[in-house]
């Protein structure tokens, strides 16, 4: 049995931990205003974007263009996934539920005899994935927030480049969607080739009446168009995955901090029944003292 | 074409909506040569070079800085995505030439036409930038 030096002890150091994780709780909620916030702000230009990208597709169907972004390289069958995991731990099943779907996708490929690298945004995921695929990972990176777009950037354009030289031919991004603060849901996204939007069949209705000019041509345009689109997928992916894993850390503190108190109950009950016995024992002492004198 | 017609103007970034308002007349630089669009505007696309976008509503003049998207025009709506909105008192034209001496030096240790290409670009739209401060 411990004594009661040591309960105490724990108890504090209990105590503490529910502090912090009573605090991180608070800095997740105020992150994921923020986060919420700059995933809504970027909704109208990828919203605009792939409105622009269907009609332009629509346009296109008669003419014999074709683009591998647009289309996937057929003749090509490795795959590039994106894993978009969190910079930091503590997030409960954020991370590890993402490297579960890179894994059963991976092990789907392999199936299918096909090839596949992968390439890793922030650092938890790429922590993992390193030592389960170690050389199939082509880029890793970490998320800084400030500079997300740019970090896009910069893996859409290393793709664009894989794509010309035919290193792959089709790619995906998974990344937990944000649904709301207690759910994330884990989703796979099509890159290459680009998913249109159904969604935007009322408009693509009137788009069929209305034959839009272009300038320069469909496809300069196109050309130019679907690298921006890709970029900007990612971006989405990422601030989507942003917000989601603070709405999970969020979430994992909330728990945690419950669980501390929960703990600190009961080690304060079993504190408090040592007590109780230790001075039950120097009462009987008393007593039978001073009775044999 | 009625005088209170109106054309329906957003601008978007990718961080954020920049604008959403009706007005008059809209005049971008688009790839092809400067273009002006009044309501009644024919459906396009074009792709927008570094440049000036004019907007007139109620006689007053916004002046903003693009460096590069797209515009589509249809049935009175008038859709700006824009790489980057830059308002005219955020340019500094002392920053902007040297960025510019930056990617001249740049370019010359490069060998690899993509990136030499995208230095490029962005020479141009520094350019453009202290033009666009210039005139303004």
């Amino acid at each position: 049995m411990s004594n009661l030096k040591e309960l105490k002890n724990k108890i504090d150091s209990v105590k503490s931990t529910r502090k912090i994780t009573q605090a991180m709780k608070m800095v997740a909620a105020s992150k994921l205003r923020r986060a919420q916030e700059s995933a809504e702000s970027a909704r109208p230009y990828s919203d605009k974007i792939s409105k622009i990208m269907s009609s332009l597709a629509l346009g296109m169907k008669d003419s014999d263009v074709s683009l591998d972004l647009l289309l996937g390289n057929k003749d090509n069958n490795a795959h590039i996934i994106i894993a978009v995991t969190s910079d930091r731990g503590l997030c409960g099943g954020f991370n590890s539920s993402i490297i579960r779907a890179v894994k059963t996708k991976a092990k789907q490929l392999m199936e299918e005899n096909s090839e596949f690298k992968i390439i890793c945004i922030g650092k938890k995921g790429t922590d993992v994935l390193k030592g389960l695929f170690g050389d199939k990972i082509i880029i890793s990176s970490t998320i800084n927030d400030k500079n997300s777009f740019s970090l896009a950037e910069d893996i859409s354009s290393e793709l664009v480049g894989k794509l010309d030289g035919k290193e792959f031919g089709t790619c995906s991004v998974i990344y937990n969607k944000f649904q709301s603060i207690i759910s994330q849901i884990v989703s796979e996204q099509s890159l290459i080739p680009c998913s249109i939007d159904m969604d935007e069949s009322e408009n693509t209705q009137d788009n069929d009446m209305i034959s839009f000019e272009f300038e320069p041509d469909e496809k300069e345009i196109l050309s130019d168009l679907l690298p921006k689109n890709l970029a900007i997928q990612i971006y989405k992916a990422i601030l989507e995955s942003g917000a989601g894993e603070q709405g999970a850390r969020m979430a994992a503190m909330d728990n945690a901090t419950r669980n501390a108190g929960e703990m600190i109950d009961k080690l304060n009950l079993s504190y408090n029944r040592q007590r109780q016995a230790i001075i039950t024992g120097e009462l009987i002492e008393i007593i039978s003292g001073a009775e044999a004198l | 074409m009625a005088e209170d017609e109106k054309l329906n103007l957003e601008v978007v970034s990718p961080e954020k909506l920049v604008m959403s308002k009706s007005v008059d007349m809209v005049t971008i630089s688009g790839t092809e040569g400067d273009f002006g669009i009044l309501p009644g505007h024919a459906a396009i696309i074009s792709s927008i070079r570094p440049g000036l976008l004019e907007i007139e509503s109620d006689k007053e003049i916004e002046k903003m800085f693009i460096s590069g998207g797209f515009i589509e025009v249809l049935n009175d709506k008038v859709s700006i995505l824009a790489t980057e909105v830059i308002l005219s008192d955020d340019i500094n034209i002392s920053e902007c030439a040297e960025k510019i001496n930056k990617c001249n030096d740049e370019i010359l240790e490069l060998d690899n036409e993509l990136a030499k290409e995208s230095i490029l670009k962005s020479i141009d739209k520094y350019q453009a930038m202290i033009e666009f401060k210039n005139i303004n």
